[in-house]
Protein backbone atom coordinates (compact mmCIF):
# COMPACT_ATOMS: atom_id res chain seq x y z
CA UNK A 1 0.00 0.00 0.00
CA UNK A 2 1.32 3.38 -0.80
CA UNK A 3 1.00 6.65 1.11
CA UNK A 4 -1.05 8.21 -1.35
CA UNK A 5 -3.56 5.37 -1.90
CA UNK A 6 -6.70 5.04 0.43
CA UNK A 7 -6.07 2.33 2.85
CA UNK A 8 -8.11 -0.60 2.06
CA UNK A 9 -11.15 -0.74 4.22
CA UNK A 10 -12.04 -4.49 5.62
CA UNK A 11 -15.11 -5.19 7.70
CA UNK A 12 -14.16 -7.60 10.48
CA UNK A 13 -17.53 -9.54 11.46
CA UNK A 14 -17.38 -12.11 14.16
CA UNK A 15 -19.87 -12.87 17.18
CA UNK A 16 -16.89 -12.77 19.97
CA UNK A 17 -15.20 -8.99 20.40
CA UNK A 18 -11.96 -10.74 21.53
CA UNK A 19 -12.12 -12.35 17.65
CA UNK A 20 -13.19 -9.06 16.31
CA UNK A 21 -9.74 -7.06 18.59
CA UNK A 22 -7.60 -10.04 17.56
CA UNK A 23 -7.90 -9.29 14.13
CA UNK A 24 -8.80 -5.51 14.22
CA UNK A 25 -4.90 -4.92 16.37
CA UNK A 26 -3.60 -7.06 13.52
CA UNK A 27 -4.49 -5.89 10.50
CA UNK A 28 -5.07 -1.77 11.70
CA UNK A 29 -1.14 -1.97 12.27
CA UNK A 30 -0.66 -2.67 9.26
CA UNK A 31 -2.47 0.59 8.11
CA UNK A 32 -5.56 -1.11 6.80
CA UNK A 33 -8.94 0.26 7.62
CA UNK A 34 -10.81 -1.48 10.05
CA UNK A 35 -14.33 -1.79 10.66
CA UNK A 36 -15.73 -3.87 13.15
CA UNK A 37 -19.45 -5.46 13.64
CA UNK A 38 -20.11 -8.84 15.86
CA UNK A 39 -22.65 -9.75 14.12
CA UNK A 40 -24.65 -10.17 10.57
CA UNK A 41 -26.96 -7.67 10.40
CA UNK A 42 -24.60 -5.72 11.50
CA UNK A 43 -22.07 -6.27 8.62
CA UNK A 44 -25.00 -5.75 6.31
CA UNK A 45 -25.92 -2.59 7.25
CA UNK A 46 -22.25 -1.03 7.47
CA UNK A 47 -22.04 -2.82 4.14
CA UNK A 48 -24.91 -0.37 3.19
CA UNK A 49 -23.47 2.72 4.46
CA UNK A 50 -20.13 2.27 2.60
CA UNK A 51 -18.87 -0.94 0.79
CA UNK A 52 -15.54 -2.51 1.82
CA UNK A 53 -12.62 -3.53 -0.16
CA UNK A 54 -12.98 -7.12 1.76
CA UNK A 55 -14.90 -8.63 4.56
CA UNK A 56 -13.42 -11.72 6.96
CA UNK A 57 -16.35 -13.17 7.83
CA UNK A 58 -17.15 -15.50 10.79
CA UNK A 59 -19.05 -18.84 10.15
CA UNK A 60 -20.89 -19.86 12.97
CA UNK A 61 -22.81 -16.58 14.50
CA UNK A 62 -25.94 -16.45 16.44
CA UNK A 63 -29.22 -15.30 14.37
CA UNK A 64 -27.85 -14.58 10.93
CA UNK A 65 -25.09 -17.05 10.19
CA UNK A 66 -21.90 -16.70 7.98
CA UNK A 67 -23.21 -17.70 4.73
CA UNK A 68 -26.34 -16.02 4.95
CA UNK A 69 -24.44 -13.00 5.54
CA UNK A 70 -22.42 -14.07 2.22
CA UNK A 71 -25.15 -14.97 0.39
CA UNK A 72 -27.06 -11.64 0.86
CA UNK A 73 -23.43 -9.59 0.32
CA UNK A 74 -23.54 -11.41 -3.47
CA UNK A 75 -27.55 -10.68 -4.05
CA UNK A 76 -26.46 -7.15 -3.82
CA UNK A 77 -25.16 -5.50 -7.45
CA UNK A 78 -23.37 -2.93 -5.64
CA UNK A 79 -21.38 -5.32 -3.05
CA UNK A 80 -21.47 -8.48 -5.08
CA UNK A 81 -17.51 -8.41 -6.10
CA UNK A 82 -16.35 -7.96 -2.47
CA UNK A 83 -13.77 -10.32 -1.56
CA UNK A 84 -14.91 -12.61 1.30
CA UNK A 85 -12.73 -14.77 3.07
CA UNK A 86 -14.19 -17.04 6.06
CA UNK A 87 -12.41 -17.14 9.00
CA UNK A 88 -13.74 -20.30 11.31
CA UNK A 89 -12.90 -23.17 13.97
CA UNK A 90 -14.76 -25.74 12.10
CA UNK A 91 -12.59 -27.10 9.35
CA UNK A 92 -14.81 -29.66 8.29
CA UNK A 93 -14.72 -30.10 4.26
CA UNK A 94 -18.29 -29.58 4.15
CA UNK A 95 -18.25 -25.96 5.51
CA UNK A 96 -15.60 -25.23 3.42
CA UNK A 97 -17.34 -26.37 -0.10
CA UNK A 98 -20.64 -24.53 2.05
CA UNK A 99 -18.47 -21.39 2.13
CA UNK A 100 -17.13 -21.27 -1.37
CA UNK A 101 -20.59 -22.25 -2.73
CA UNK A 102 -22.36 -19.36 -0.78
CA UNK A 103 -19.34 -17.14 -2.52
CA UNK A 104 -16.94 -16.98 -0.60
CA UNK A 105 -12.81 -16.54 -2.24
CA UNK A 106 -10.95 -18.11 0.77
CA UNK A 107 -11.61 -19.96 4.19
CA UNK A 108 -9.36 -19.87 6.49
CA UNK A 109 -9.27 -21.85 10.01
CA UNK A 110 -9.27 -20.69 13.10
CA UNK A 111 -6.54 -20.48 15.26
CA UNK A 112 -5.01 -18.73 12.03
CA UNK A 113 -1.31 -17.91 11.33
CA UNK A 114 -1.09 -14.53 11.48
CA UNK A 115 1.70 -14.27 8.72
CA UNK A 116 -0.76 -16.55 6.63
CA UNK A 117 -3.80 -14.32 7.00
CA UNK A 118 -2.09 -11.28 6.69
CA UNK A 119 -1.08 -12.70 3.16
CA UNK A 120 -4.30 -14.02 1.60
CA UNK A 121 -5.67 -10.60 2.70
CA UNK A 122 -3.43 -8.88 0.48
CA UNK A 123 -3.42 -11.51 -2.14
CA UNK A 124 -7.28 -10.97 -2.21
CA UNK A 125 -7.17 -7.09 -1.83
CA UNK A 126 -4.67 -6.63 -5.11
CA UNK A 127 -7.08 -9.02 -7.36
CA UNK A 128 -10.02 -7.08 -6.05
CA UNK A 129 -8.36 -3.38 -7.19
CA UNK A 130 -6.70 -5.52 -10.59
CA UNK A 131 -10.44 -6.10 -11.26
CA UNK A 132 -11.76 -2.89 -10.73
CA UNK A 133 -8.59 -1.24 -12.52
CA UNK A 134 -9.73 -3.08 -15.39
CA UNK A 135 -13.15 -2.70 -15.19
CA UNK A 136 -12.66 1.24 -15.16
CA UNK A 137 -10.33 0.94 -18.16
CA UNK A 138 -13.14 -0.94 -19.76
CA UNK A 139 -15.62 1.42 -18.94
CA UNK A 140 -13.05 4.32 -20.29
CA UNK A 141 -13.12 2.95 -23.20
CA UNK A 142 -16.49 1.91 -24.29
CA UNK A 143 -17.07 5.66 -23.16
CA UNK A 144 -14.47 6.79 -25.47
CA UNK A 145 -15.62 4.44 -28.49
CA UNK A 146 -18.65 5.71 -28.03
CA UNK A 147 -17.75 9.70 -27.96
CA UNK A 148 -15.99 8.61 -31.72
CA UNK A 149 -18.82 6.59 -32.76
CA UNK A 150 -21.37 9.64 -32.58
CA UNK A 151 -19.02 11.78 -34.08
CA UNK A 152 -18.79 9.65 -36.92
CA UNK A 153 -21.82 8.48 -37.47
CA UNK A 154 -22.79 12.47 -37.70
CA UNK A 155 -19.59 12.79 -40.15
CA UNK A 156 -20.49 9.57 -42.11
CA UNK A 157 -23.70 11.24 -42.52
CA UNK A 158 -22.95 13.97 -44.30
CA UNK A 159 -20.01 12.15 -46.29
CA UNK A 160 -23.04 9.89 -47.36
CA UNK A 161 -25.15 12.67 -48.45
CA UNK A 162 -22.46 14.61 -50.30
CA UNK A 163 -21.65 10.97 -52.02
CA UNK A 164 -25.04 10.75 -53.18
CA UNK A 165 -25.59 14.58 -54.48
CA UNK A 166 -22.26 13.74 -56.70
CA UNK A 167 -23.44 10.36 -57.66
CA UNK A 168 -26.87 12.15 -58.99
CA UNK A 169 -24.88 14.66 -60.81
CA UNK A 170 -22.59 11.86 -62.23
CA UNK A 171 -25.25 10.31 -63.34
CA UNK A 172 -26.46 13.48 -65.21
CA UNK A 173 -23.89 13.87 -66.90
CA UNK A 174 -23.36 10.14 -67.90
CA UNK A 175 -19.75 10.45 -66.07
CA UNK A 176 -18.51 7.03 -66.03
CA UNK A 177 -15.57 7.63 -64.24
CA UNK A 178 -17.50 9.96 -61.85
CA UNK A 179 -19.94 7.26 -61.44
CA UNK A 180 -17.53 4.59 -60.23
CA UNK A 181 -15.53 7.19 -57.94
CA UNK A 182 -18.86 8.24 -56.24
CA UNK A 183 -20.40 4.72 -56.01
CA UNK A 184 -17.19 3.56 -54.26
CA UNK A 185 -17.71 6.75 -51.67
CA UNK A 186 -21.16 5.71 -51.43
CA UNK A 187 -20.36 1.91 -50.56
CA UNK A 188 -17.56 2.44 -48.71
CA UNK A 189 -19.45 5.40 -45.95
CA UNK A 190 -22.55 2.90 -46.02
CA UNK A 191 -20.56 -0.18 -44.55
CA UNK A 192 -18.47 2.74 -42.24
CA UNK A 193 -22.43 3.77 -41.22
CA UNK A 194 -23.80 0.45 -41.19
CA UNK A 195 -20.62 -0.72 -38.71
CA UNK A 196 -21.18 2.72 -36.35
CA UNK A 197 -25.35 1.80 -35.68
CA UNK A 198 -23.89 -1.65 -34.70
CA UNK A 199 -21.19 -0.87 -32.24
CA UNK A 200 -23.45 1.79 -30.89
CA UNK A 201 -26.60 -0.71 -30.41
CA UNK A 202 -23.97 -3.25 -29.37
CA UNK A 203 -22.24 -0.74 -26.74
CA UNK A 204 -25.82 0.05 -25.57
CA UNK A 205 -26.63 -3.65 -25.13
CA UNK A 206 -23.32 -3.72 -22.99
CA UNK A 207 -24.19 -1.21 -20.84
CA UNK A 208 -27.30 -2.89 -19.68
CA UNK A 209 -30.80 -2.97 -21.66
CA UNK A 210 -33.60 -1.22 -20.49
CA UNK A 211 -36.22 -3.28 -21.08
CA UNK A 212 -40.17 -2.75 -20.41
CA UNK A 213 -42.00 -5.49 -21.00
CA UNK A 214 -45.39 -4.72 -22.36
CA UNK A 215 -47.87 -6.46 -25.07
CA UNK A 216 -47.03 -5.54 -28.25
CA UNK A 217 -47.67 -6.84 -31.77
CA UNK A 218 -45.40 -9.11 -33.51
CA UNK A 219 -47.38 -8.82 -36.83
CA UNK A 220 -46.22 -4.65 -36.23
CA UNK A 221 -42.37 -5.44 -35.63
CA UNK A 222 -42.27 -7.47 -38.96
CA UNK A 223 -44.38 -4.79 -41.04
CA UNK A 224 -41.74 -2.21 -40.10
CA UNK A 225 -38.76 -4.37 -40.67
CA UNK A 226 -40.22 -5.31 -44.31
CA UNK A 227 -40.89 -2.06 -44.92
CA UNK A 228 -37.76 -0.74 -43.55
CA UNK A 229 -35.85 -3.50 -46.08
CA UNK A 230 -38.24 -3.19 -49.15
CA UNK A 231 -36.04 -1.56 -50.92
CA UNK A 232 -32.90 -3.17 -50.56
CA UNK A 233 -35.02 -6.41 -51.04
CA UNK A 234 -36.36 -5.01 -54.21
CA UNK A 235 -32.51 -4.29 -55.78
CA UNK A 236 -31.62 -7.84 -55.24
CA UNK A 237 -35.22 -9.05 -56.58
CA UNK A 238 -35.93 -11.00 -53.18
CA UNK A 239 -39.51 -11.23 -52.39
CA UNK A 240 -40.42 -10.55 -48.77
CA UNK A 241 -43.64 -12.88 -47.36
CA UNK A 242 -45.25 -12.17 -44.26
CA UNK A 243 -47.31 -14.60 -43.01
CA UNK A 244 -49.17 -13.84 -39.66
CA UNK A 245 -52.41 -16.06 -38.73
CA UNK A 246 -55.22 -13.06 -38.71
CA UNK A 247 -55.82 -11.92 -35.18
CA UNK A 248 -52.72 -13.28 -34.04
CA UNK A 249 -52.43 -12.31 -29.72
CA UNK A 250 -50.02 -9.58 -28.83
CA UNK A 251 -46.85 -10.95 -27.22
CA UNK A 252 -44.70 -10.18 -24.55
CA UNK A 253 -41.63 -7.83 -25.49
CA UNK A 254 -40.03 -4.56 -25.37
CA UNK A 255 -42.02 -2.18 -28.33
CA UNK A 256 -37.85 -1.11 -29.19
CA UNK A 257 -35.69 -4.17 -28.63
CA UNK A 258 -38.38 -6.24 -30.34
CA UNK A 259 -38.47 -3.87 -33.58
CA UNK A 260 -34.28 -4.37 -33.47
CA UNK A 261 -34.71 -8.17 -33.97
CA UNK A 262 -36.72 -8.42 -36.17
CA UNK A 263 -35.44 -5.93 -38.32
CA UNK A 264 -31.28 -7.30 -37.73
CA UNK A 265 -32.93 -11.23 -38.80
CA UNK A 266 -34.55 -9.64 -42.06
CA UNK A 267 -31.40 -7.64 -42.53
CA UNK A 268 -29.34 -10.81 -42.35
CA UNK A 269 -31.41 -13.04 -44.42
CA UNK A 270 -31.57 -9.97 -47.43
CA UNK A 271 -28.10 -10.02 -46.86
CA UNK A 272 -27.27 -13.85 -47.34
CA UNK A 273 -29.85 -14.61 -50.11
CA UNK A 274 -28.89 -14.49 -53.56
CA UNK A 275 -31.19 -12.66 -56.03
CA UNK A 276 -34.62 -13.60 -56.77
CA UNK A 277 -34.93 -15.96 -53.98
CA UNK A 278 -37.66 -15.44 -51.32
CA UNK A 279 -37.88 -14.51 -47.50
CA UNK A 280 -40.81 -15.59 -45.34
CA UNK A 281 -41.71 -13.89 -41.84
CA UNK A 282 -44.11 -16.36 -40.06
CA UNK A 283 -45.92 -16.40 -36.71
CA UNK A 284 -46.84 -19.41 -34.79
CA UNK A 285 -47.73 -20.66 -31.74
CA UNK A 286 -45.07 -23.55 -30.63
CA UNK A 287 -45.68 -26.66 -29.58
CA UNK A 288 -44.66 -25.47 -26.13
CA UNK A 289 -47.57 -22.70 -25.79
CA UNK A 290 -45.40 -19.65 -26.59
CA UNK A 291 -45.60 -17.28 -29.53
CA UNK A 292 -42.81 -17.62 -31.91
CA UNK A 293 -41.54 -15.52 -35.09
CA UNK A 294 -39.72 -17.06 -37.90
CA UNK A 295 -37.60 -15.40 -40.56
CA UNK A 296 -36.78 -18.12 -43.53
CA UNK A 297 -34.32 -17.50 -46.05
CA UNK A 298 -32.82 -19.57 -49.21
CA UNK A 299 -29.46 -18.27 -48.81
CA UNK A 300 -26.44 -20.34 -48.51
CA UNK A 301 -27.50 -22.12 -45.13
CA UNK A 302 -24.15 -22.73 -42.45
CA UNK A 303 -22.79 -25.87 -40.83
CA UNK A 304 -22.23 -26.65 -37.49
CA UNK A 305 -19.03 -24.54 -37.16
CA UNK A 306 -21.12 -21.67 -38.17
CA UNK A 307 -23.91 -22.74 -36.26
CA UNK A 308 -22.18 -22.41 -32.99
CA UNK A 309 -20.03 -19.02 -33.48
CA UNK A 310 -23.45 -17.33 -35.33
CA UNK A 311 -24.32 -15.53 -32.12
CA UNK A 312 -20.84 -14.52 -30.93
CA UNK A 313 -19.47 -10.93 -31.31
CA UNK A 314 -17.72 -9.85 -34.37
CA UNK A 315 -17.51 -13.58 -35.56
CA UNK A 316 -18.10 -13.26 -39.37
CA UNK A 317 -19.44 -16.62 -40.84
CA UNK A 318 -18.08 -18.82 -43.50
CA UNK A 319 -21.27 -17.18 -45.86
CA UNK A 320 -20.52 -13.54 -47.55
CA UNK A 321 -23.50 -11.06 -48.06
CA UNK A 322 -24.42 -11.84 -51.34
CA UNK A 323 -24.34 -8.10 -52.78
CA UNK A 324 -21.28 -6.79 -50.91
CA UNK A 325 -23.45 -5.17 -47.92
CA UNK A 326 -21.98 -4.48 -45.14
CA UNK A 327 -21.21 -7.23 -42.51
CA UNK A 328 -19.88 -6.31 -38.85
CA UNK A 329 -20.74 -9.44 -37.27
CA UNK A 330 -23.04 -7.42 -34.50
CA UNK A 331 -26.37 -7.79 -35.69
CA UNK A 332 -27.32 -11.17 -34.72
CA UNK A 333 -25.27 -10.75 -31.02
CA UNK A 334 -27.28 -7.90 -30.34
CA UNK A 335 -30.47 -9.92 -31.85
CA UNK A 336 -29.42 -12.67 -29.47
CA UNK A 337 -29.18 -10.21 -26.46
CA UNK A 338 -32.29 -8.23 -26.87
CA UNK A 339 -34.82 -11.60 -27.13
CA UNK A 340 -32.89 -12.94 -24.14
CA UNK A 341 -33.48 -9.86 -22.75
CA UNK A 342 -37.63 -10.14 -23.31
CA UNK A 343 -37.15 -13.25 -21.40
CA UNK A 344 -37.48 -14.94 -25.05
CA UNK A 345 -34.62 -16.97 -27.01
CA UNK A 346 -33.27 -17.40 -30.40
CA UNK A 347 -31.69 -19.91 -32.54
CA UNK A 348 -31.49 -20.55 -36.03
CA UNK A 349 -32.06 -23.99 -37.35
CA UNK A 350 -29.80 -24.38 -40.48
CA UNK A 351 -28.03 -26.78 -42.82
CA UNK A 352 -25.19 -26.07 -45.65
CA UNK A 353 -27.22 -25.37 -48.75
CA UNK A 354 -30.83 -25.46 -47.62
CA UNK A 355 -31.12 -22.01 -46.25
CA UNK A 356 -31.61 -20.70 -42.71
CA UNK A 357 -34.81 -20.13 -40.43
CA UNK A 358 -33.87 -17.52 -36.98
CA UNK A 359 -35.88 -18.49 -34.41
CA UNK A 360 -37.34 -16.08 -32.02
CA UNK A 361 -39.77 -17.41 -29.00
CA UNK A 362 -41.08 -15.26 -26.93
CA UNK A 363 -43.99 -15.14 -23.94
CA UNK A 364 -47.34 -14.39 -24.11
CA UNK A 365 -48.21 -11.52 -21.75
CA UNK A 366 -49.75 -13.12 -18.15
CA UNK A 367 -53.17 -12.73 -19.05
CA UNK A 368 -53.01 -13.85 -22.58
CA UNK A 369 -51.07 -17.14 -21.28
CA UNK A 370 -54.22 -17.79 -18.54
CA UNK A 371 -57.07 -17.40 -21.43
CA UNK B 1 -12.26 29.04 26.18
CA UNK B 2 -13.87 30.22 29.55
CA UNK B 3 -17.18 29.12 30.61
CA UNK B 4 -19.03 31.99 29.22
CA UNK B 5 -17.93 30.77 26.05
CA UNK B 6 -19.83 27.57 25.70
CA UNK B 7 -22.22 28.68 22.93
CA UNK B 8 -19.44 28.22 20.62
CA UNK B 9 -18.80 25.18 21.55
CA UNK B 10 -22.70 23.75 21.85
CA UNK B 11 -23.24 24.82 18.43
CA UNK B 12 -19.92 23.24 17.16
CA UNK B 13 -20.89 19.86 19.16
CA UNK B 14 -24.19 20.49 17.21
CA UNK B 15 -22.59 20.57 14.15
CA UNK B 16 -20.84 17.07 14.33
CA UNK B 17 -23.80 15.79 15.72
CA UNK B 18 -25.50 16.26 12.51
CA UNK B 19 -22.52 15.24 10.27
CA UNK B 20 -18.94 13.31 11.41
CA UNK B 21 -20.81 11.89 14.19
CA UNK B 22 -23.65 10.07 11.32
CA UNK B 23 -20.94 8.84 9.86
CA UNK B 24 -18.47 7.57 12.53
CA UNK B 25 -21.93 5.88 13.83
CA UNK B 26 -23.07 4.62 10.32
CA UNK B 27 -19.89 4.28 9.10
CA UNK B 28 -18.44 2.05 12.24
CA UNK B 29 -14.36 2.19 10.54
CA UNK B 30 -12.43 2.39 13.53
CA UNK B 31 -10.12 5.65 12.03
CA UNK B 32 -12.94 7.55 12.06
CA UNK B 33 -13.82 7.04 15.81
CA UNK B 34 -10.65 7.43 16.87
CA UNK B 35 -10.02 10.62 15.50
CA UNK B 36 -13.78 11.68 16.24
CA UNK B 37 -12.28 10.71 20.12
CA UNK B 38 -9.36 12.57 20.14
CA UNK B 39 -11.33 16.11 18.79
CA UNK B 40 -14.16 15.90 21.08
CA UNK B 41 -11.38 15.55 23.86
CA UNK B 42 -9.30 18.16 22.19
CA UNK B 43 -12.50 20.62 22.19
CA UNK B 44 -13.21 19.52 25.50
CA UNK B 45 -9.87 20.46 27.05
CA UNK B 46 -9.60 23.26 25.57
CA UNK B 47 -13.84 24.74 26.52
CA UNK B 48 -12.69 23.73 30.21
CA UNK B 49 -15.39 20.95 29.92
CA UNK B 50 -14.56 18.33 31.94
CA UNK B 51 -17.28 15.85 30.62
CA UNK B 52 -16.49 16.32 26.92
CA UNK B 53 -13.08 15.95 27.39
CA UNK B 54 -13.98 12.58 29.60
CA UNK B 55 -16.22 11.70 26.87
CA UNK B 56 -13.84 11.79 24.00
CA UNK B 57 -10.73 10.27 25.47
CA UNK B 58 -13.27 7.03 26.31
CA UNK B 59 -14.67 6.92 22.49
CA UNK B 60 -10.76 6.82 21.68
CA UNK B 61 -9.45 4.06 24.00
CA UNK B 62 -12.17 2.33 23.02
CA UNK B 63 -11.20 2.52 19.74
CA UNK B 64 -8.06 1.88 20.34
CA UNK B 65 -9.15 -1.22 21.98
CA UNK B 66 -11.76 -2.31 19.33
CA UNK B 67 -14.38 -2.25 21.64
CA UNK B 68 -17.27 -3.02 19.30
CA UNK B 69 -20.53 -3.11 22.23
CA UNK B 70 -18.31 -0.05 24.31
CA UNK B 71 -18.32 2.08 21.05
CA UNK B 72 -21.68 1.83 20.12
CA UNK B 73 -22.81 2.46 23.57
CA UNK B 74 -20.52 5.47 23.43
CA UNK B 75 -21.81 7.05 20.64
CA UNK B 76 -25.10 6.62 21.61
CA UNK B 77 -24.50 8.91 24.36
CA UNK B 78 -23.57 11.63 22.33
CA UNK B 79 -26.74 13.41 21.83
CA UNK B 80 -27.47 13.31 25.57
CA UNK B 81 -24.25 14.39 26.31
CA UNK B 82 -24.95 17.42 23.89
CA UNK B 83 -27.84 18.50 25.06
CA UNK B 84 -26.96 18.15 28.81
CA UNK B 85 -24.02 20.58 27.85
CA UNK B 86 -26.53 22.66 26.40
CA UNK B 87 -28.59 23.05 29.52
CA UNK B 88 -26.00 23.47 31.39
CA UNK B 89 -24.84 26.66 29.09
CA UNK B 90 -28.07 27.99 29.54
CA UNK B 91 -28.77 27.32 33.20
CA UNK B 92 -25.28 29.41 33.79
CA UNK B 93 -25.90 32.40 31.02
CA UNK B 94 -26.79 35.50 33.86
Amino acid sequence: MSPSTPAARILVVDDQETNVQVLGNMLGVLGFEIVPVTSGEDALKRLAVRPADLVLLDVLMPDVDGFEVCRRIRAQPALAEIPIIFLSAADDKTFIVRALDAGGVDYVTKPFNQAELVSRVRTHLALKQTRDRLRNLAEDKDELLGILAHDLKNHLGGMQMSAQLLHDRARQLEDQRLLKISSNVLHASDQMFSFVKEFLANAAADRGLTINLTPVSLAAAAASAVQHHAESARRKGLALHEEYPRGFPLVLGDHAALDQVIDNLVSNAVKFSPPGKSIWLTARVAPDGRPECRVRDEGPGCDGSDLAAMFTRYRRLSARPTAGEPSTGLGLSIAKRYAEAMNGELHCESEPGRGATFVLRLRFPPEASAS
Amino acid sequence: MMRSDWGELVAKLGEIQAGDWVTVRDGGAISETKALGERLAAMGRAAGCRRLASYGEALEREAQAYAVAGIAARLNDFPMLVRSIAEENIAATP
